[in-house]
């Protein structure tokens, strides 16, 4: 197997990523942690052209605010980690599309035995009867919070797909339904002054994963892009000064009121 | 009856008689009771709808698979141990040895996505073949 990764400029034209031996397109929208967009509807149909499949992670928007099968996207995955099961006590994944697709994906499951245990199961289902619940709230929270950091003066730019300001702004109103909970802010100062703000957290929870009730943060460049180089960085557009927050479920003026005193100048 | 067989019997295998749950119940079992040779053969060939194994189905897991498709407005949904187990277990049986088998994936999907594959530098890589049923 071969495999090609390609930018999201590439993307812009998806008809051109896919060559004759092609056989998926994988791909996420909203991206973490930048959550730059990618139109769902354009990859899915210049697949469904080629004869090819296309594949999304769609555990950053979850199906209450995004929808991908109903797009036109063959295979949806998902983390059940996140918003799903939403009280971070469950590892879990979920996969859906067409029977045609997902049939012979489980006769592997039961090869290969990555089933979900029937006790993560049964928190899954009590999760998910509040997910639209608790979604609305993440929708609103994360707007406060991205609403509050817009313009600050410690911040060099917030990217949150509901703001007008962000470059995908556009892309998501047309396939979002809401903007999800992940807010993603580029400090002045670039990595002391993201350590310092990560630090002086109080509320928000200093923690990898997403999409629980508790609010958490973390700096890309010490998890999802540990590791890479200024250039590698670069190419996807994630900086040192980066706080990537999963805004949770509390009061949003504790949300707010904690994000001002971390950022405050001594 | 021992008190041995008594401890490991008594009271296992009774469900509650004239009542229905209002939740599903936690189906903490990794596998269920056959009456005869016969039900079994049964289904295997796909006329008696049971359960046999909980790595294949289980009633739990089932009824949030449920859930997941209606949410997802899919036809199906499959429930695993995590996301990655689900990435992998997609991708292990769409790329299947065939004149296409190229996967293209967006550079800023989750970089633990990337891990199957990208740990295979110079282009291909191979991943075992052994056991990947063909559809």
């Amino acid at each position: 197997v071969s495999r090609r990764f390609v930018s999201l400029d590439e993307l812009r034209n998806p008809a051109s990523v896919i060559g004759p031996k092609t056989k998926i397109v994988w791909f996420e929208s909203p991206i973490n942690p930048t959550l730059r967009c990618v139109d769902i509807r354009a990859v899915a149909a210049a697949c469904k052209k080629a004869g090819v499949l296309s594949g999304i992670d769609n555990t950053f928007a979850c199906p209450i605010n995004q929808q991908p099968i109903a797009m036109g996207v063959d295979l949806a995955m998902q983390s059940a980690t996140k918003y799903l099961n939403g009280h971070s006590d469950v590892t879990g994944g979920v996969l859906t599309g067409s029977r045609a697709v997902l049939e012979p994906i489980g006769k592997t499951r039961r090869l290969l035995g990555g089933v979900m245990d029937p006790l993560p199961a049964y928190a899954l289902g009590r999760g998910l009867k509040t997910l639209p619940l608790r979604v609305a709230r993440h929708n609103s929270n994360a707007l406060a919070v991205a609403q509050f950091l817009d313009g600050h003066s410690a911040v060099e730019r917030v990217y949150y797909p509901g703001l007008p300001s962000h470059p995908d702004h556009e892309i998501a109103k047309r396939q979002m339904c809401g903007f999800g909970g992940m807010v993603c802010v580029d400090l002045k100062g670039g990595q002391a002054a993201a350590y310092r703000a990560f630090d002086r957290l109080a509320v928000v929870q200093r923690a990898a994963s997403l999409g629980g009730v508790e609010s958490l943060c973390s700096l890309p460049i010490l998890t999802s892009q540990y590791g890479l180089t200024d250039d590698e960085l670069a190419k996807a557009g994630v900086t040192r000064g980066m706080m990537r927050i999963s805004v949770g479920l509390e009061d949003p003026e504790d949300l707010v009121a904690d994000l001002k005193q971390a950022l405050e100048q001594d | 009856m021992g008190a041995h067989t008594n401890l490991i019997h008594r009271g296992e295998r009774t469900p509650p008689s004239g009542s229905i749950s209002l939740t599903t119940p936690i189906y903490e079992t990794s596998t269920f009771v056959f009456n005869s040779a016969r039900d079994v053969e049964r289904y295997q060939e796909g006329s008696l709808p049971a359960f046999l194994y909980s790595r294949y189905e289980n009633p739990t897991v089932g009824a949030i698979e449920e859930k997941l498709a209606v949410l997802d407005s899919a036809e199906m949904a499959l429930a695993f141990s995590s996301g990655m187990a689900a990435t992998s277990t997609a991708l292990m049986t769409l790329l299947r040895s065939s004149a296409r088998r190229r996967f293209t994936a967006a550079r800023f999907t989750s970089s633990s996505t990337f891990s199957p594959v990208s740990g295979c530098r110079g282009g291909s890589c191979r991943w075992t073949s052994c056991a990947i049923p063909r559809a």
